[in-house]
């Protein structure tokens, strides 16, 4: 009797699994399906025919310099989101272009705001004077330098004759600076330095996106 | 069970301490002087200080670490020397170049407190905003036959993700 019944649950439990598996493998393909092609009906496909046929009947430049006035749709901002560049990555190049540009820029507007300082001369003679002599000490084979200093910026302008005397003067001239809030040093590649030194207890001019006029 | 306790304990190991909701990571850092760059033969003293003996003038220059990837915020940047360096000497100085390296930032922010006490020389300064891509250091001018024997920077510094 016991051996009978153990049968029977055995057999019950085959017939289960025949079934299971059964739909499982009904359903499958069908599942698959749904998720690699989504339902459309067919209005939907007449509807995108339509646009598509729409599309090519206007030039791709006249889309892109006469842009419509209708509201675009949900579909088409799909459509766009379909057919988009893919984000372009600046080269190396391109960076070291666009640094070079900035720095350029940023020249020109300290140069600029130096330009437009009123002089301080109670402080200014005395601090070219200290400049020079830091300089004259510290560099000695630098022999053409011209300092200029107004009322919260100074100019310093180096031109470097010996070789590896820009390099010099790049790494150690910040040890050698009496006390100031801030400096920019700057080479534009021939042999230059330009360095705009900031008063001690004054703000160094912000250059921003805002600050160049040019854009 | 032993083993999920260990996990668990690994877990929560592995959560930084310092990192909260709002994606900030504070770093409280004490080094040893010993570390810093300097010039000259200056030598290693007590474990932590170092010395001039050299007979001139030296300059140490202790970099700080911080994130160059975005703006950090240092709240508290210290300096203790031993009564021999005027502390005066000391400057916090922030260097940032630009990524070409054709020019180049210094600033020097101001100290916001400069003392000797029981000995020790001391400089803070605070809240100094870095800009992205800037180097910091604190550097200091040690005279002749001074020697530096507790030196350490603290910086405390909380950076935006």
């Amino acid at each position: 009797m016991r051996t009978f019944w153990i049968s029977v649950i055995f057999l019950g439990l085959g017939g289960l699994s025949v079934v299971a598996w059964s739909r499982l493998r009904g359903t499958q393909p069908s599942a698959v399906a749904e998720f690699a092609a989504p339902s459309e009906n067919e209005d939907d496909l007449r509807a995108r025919l339509a646009r598509l046929e729409h599309l090519a009947g206007r030039s791709v430049a006249a889309a892109i310099s006469q842009p419509s006035n209708e509201k675009p749709s949900d579909k088409d901002a799909v459509e766009n989101e379909t057919h988009a560049e893919p984000p372009t990555v600046k080269s190396i190049e391109d960076q070291q272009q666009e640094q070079a540009e900035r720095n350029r820029k940023e020249t020109e507007f300290l140069n600029e705001n130096f330009a437009k300082q009123a002089d301080d001369p109670a402080w200014s003679r005395g601090f070219e004077t200290t400049l020079q002599d830091k300089i004259s000490k510290a560099f000695p084979s630098t022999n053409d330098v011209q300092v200029e200093c107004r009322s919260s910026l100074c100019r310093v302008a180096i031109h470097h004759v010996e070789e590896g005397g820009q390099a010099a003067f790049l790494r150690d001239f910040p040890n050698h600076v009496p006390k100031i809030a801030a400096m920019r040093l700057n080479t534009d590649g021939t042999g230059q330095t330009t360095v705009h030194i900031v008063r001690d207890g004054y703000p160094p001019p912000t250059f921003t996106a805002e600050s160049d006029t040019s854009l | 069970m032993k083993k999920l306790l260990a996990t668990l304990a690994l877990s929560l190991i592995a959560v930084p301490l310092t990192a909260n909701a709002a994606g900030e990571q504070r770093y409280n850092l004490s080094m040893p002087a010993s570390t810093c760059h300097h010039t000259g033969a200056m030598q290693p003293y007590a474990a932590t200080g170092i010395g001039n003996w050299t007979g001139v003038p030296q300059v140490v220059s202790c970099p700080i670490p911080t994130e160059t990837d975005a703006t950090t915020t240092l709240y508290n940047t210290s300096i203790t020397t031993n009564a021999g360096v005027s502390v005066i000497d000391c400057t916090l100085r922030v260097v940032q170049t630009s990524l070409n390296g054709q020019s180049a930032w210094v600033f020097w922010p101001n100290a916001t407190a400069q003392n000797w006490q029981s000995g020790f020389g001391y400089a803070a300064w605070q809240n100094i905003t870095l800009p992205a891509s800037s180097a910091t250091a604190i550097t200091c001018t040690v005279p002749n036959n001074q020697t530096v024997w507790h030196y350490n920077a603290r910086s405390n510094w909380t950076q935006q993700i």
